[in-house]
């Protein structure tokens, strides 16, 4: 009983040491730019509670193209029973999808390490003073993460003397 | 037998006639220097011609000098493509040197920051004259002639190819400016290769020094509609080139010496382009320099580009 009050006590002191530590590799600050998108499940479950049970999505549900991680995961992998428009995490707690970034950290952290230290994602407006970046939405649909292929923006013109065509 | 007729060499000119001969030539000069003295003081068409002739090395010019150059650019850009713009000299920030990083990983080849660029940029819409170039490259190919800036399928990206956005890497040792007979073209204290237009020859040799193919030639007088003329401009960056120089990508310097990011990175849908202070240690490109794998392009011709290349993995 007291081995462990010792140990209690020493881990106490030892976090409190550690403290000043931590904080004092914080990661960067940073400001979210842009709006989230809000979610429509609540207009229905708000008063009809969802089904617990995992199953292929029909009507209503069939216009939701679910193709996050190679289609393994389903609705409520990620969105709270009780409250859909908050994201369930592993520690029991919820987030809001302003927040979502914390929640996508729980698989992706490596991704969301980079994009807090600025490798990865968008900076906007300045490359100086307070942070403004783009959240993990503006740019991945979290329903279909990867990027779609797109038209390209026009070649640049061709000089009428040099030929650059491919044989 | 000579001939008496011929007078002697000695013989003096009559007094009359050199008088008129006199008075002729100075009426001659007065004629003429005096519409180009008034045109060169003045600010017409000729006198603008004619102070950006007589015009010193933007580096020797004094604060006078530069703004009367910088009206004087306005004045002939309003001439030319009847736009008013706003031509301004800003200086560089102290203890900043800047540095791009492109995720590859990233890069789609969308080519929106070649629009942006070339938008942002002033740059001719008829002319091969884009600072940044998107090279479609083959799967497994890292050489630059195997590429196709000119890719233009349905919908990138394409199945076998990445993409290699190319534009000038702001060498720390830059051949271009080591060609330059003149000294129009170096390097500025926050690590951007500029080039003094007015002060620029036309000898083409810097494009041919430099390795990324990152500089362009003005054959013609900029083809530039009216409304897409961008108003704000630097002397050393986006300003209206004449005829006969050469241009280069200046890291957006009327933005980003004002805290702005490039057109470049900021036109970018995918987050591919990082931009930064590369002597600021918390900063985003010594955070890719510490911890992601890198490359510059070309590395081994010993240009120290401040322009490195990394993927995720």
């Amino acid at each position: 009983m007291y081995r462990i009050k010792f140990q209690f006590a020493l881990g106490f002191t030892l976090c409190l040491l550690s403290l000043p530590l931590i904080a004092g590799e914080s990661l960067p600050s940073f400001q979210l730019a842009g709006q989230t998108i809000p979610a429509h499940c609540p207009n229905c479950h708000a008063w009809r509670p969802p089904q617990p049970q995992r199953r292929p999505l029909l009507a209503p549900h069939d216009k939701l193209l679910l193709k996050h991680g190679q289609e393994a995961l389903w609705c409520l992998d990620c969105h709270l029973v009780q409250q859909l428009d908050r994201l369930q995490m592993r520690s029991g707690s919820s987030v809001p999808f302003t927040e979502a970034w914390q929640f996508c950290s729980e698989c992706h952290a490596r991704q969301v390490r980079d994009w807090r230290f600025g490798s990865h994602g968008k900076r906007l407006g300045s490359w100086q003073g307070e942070k403004i970046i783009l959240p993990c939405s503006a740019c991945h649909d979290a329903h279909l993460p990867a990027w779609k292929p797109a038209p390209p923006a026009p070649p640049p013109p061709q000089s009428r003397f040099i030929s650059h065509a491919k044989p | 037998m000579p001939n008496h007729n011929i007078p002697p060499s000695s013989t003096p000119i009559d007094p009359v006639r050199r008088t008129l001969v006199k008075g002729m030539a100075i009426a001659t000069a007065a004629v003429t220097t005096g519409p180009v003295l008034a045109a060169m003081s003045g600010d017409g068409a000729v006198g603008d011609e004619l102070q950006t002739l007589l015009q010193k090395h933007y580096r020797r010019m004094s604060k006078e000098e530069i703004d009367q150059a910088l009206a004087r650019i306005e004045r002939q850009a309003m001439r030319t493509y009847g736009r008013k713009i706003i031509c301004k000299d800003t200086q560089p920030i102290l203890g900043v040197t800047f540095a791009f990083a492109l995720n590859l990983s990233k890069c789609k080849g969308f080519r929106h920051c070649v629009t942006a660029c070339t938008q942002e940029n002033n740059c001719n819409r008829g002319e091969t004259t884009t600072n940044i170039r998107v090279v479609a490259m083959p799967q497994g190919e890292r050489s630059l002639p195997k590429g196709d800036p000119y890719y233009h399928p349905e919908k990138v990206p394409e199945p076998g190819h990445w993409y290699l956005p190319v534009q000038c890497q702001q060498c720390d040792n830059p051949p271009c400016v080591q060609a330059c007979p003149v000294g129009a073209t170096w390097r500025e204290p926050d690590g951007i290769v500029t080039i003094d237009y007015d002060w620029c020859i036309g000898c083409r040799y810097c494009g041919v020094a430099c390795p990324y193919w990152a500089r362009h030639f003005n054959w013609h007088l900029p083809l530039l509609p009216k409304e897409e003329i961008t108003e704000e401009t630097h002397y050393l960056g986006n300003r209206p080139r004449p005829i006969g120089v050469m241009e280069k990508c200046t890291f957006c310097i009327q933005r980003t010496r004002k805290g702005l990011l490039p057109a470049c990175q900021a036109a970018c849908p995918t987050g591919a382009r990082i931009f930064g202070n590369l002597l600021d240690p918390t900063g985003e490109i010594r955070y890719i320099l510490e911890n992601k794998s890198i490359f510059r392009l070309q590395e081994e011709q010993g240009t120290e580009p401040k322009f490195w290349y990394f993927t995720d993995i």
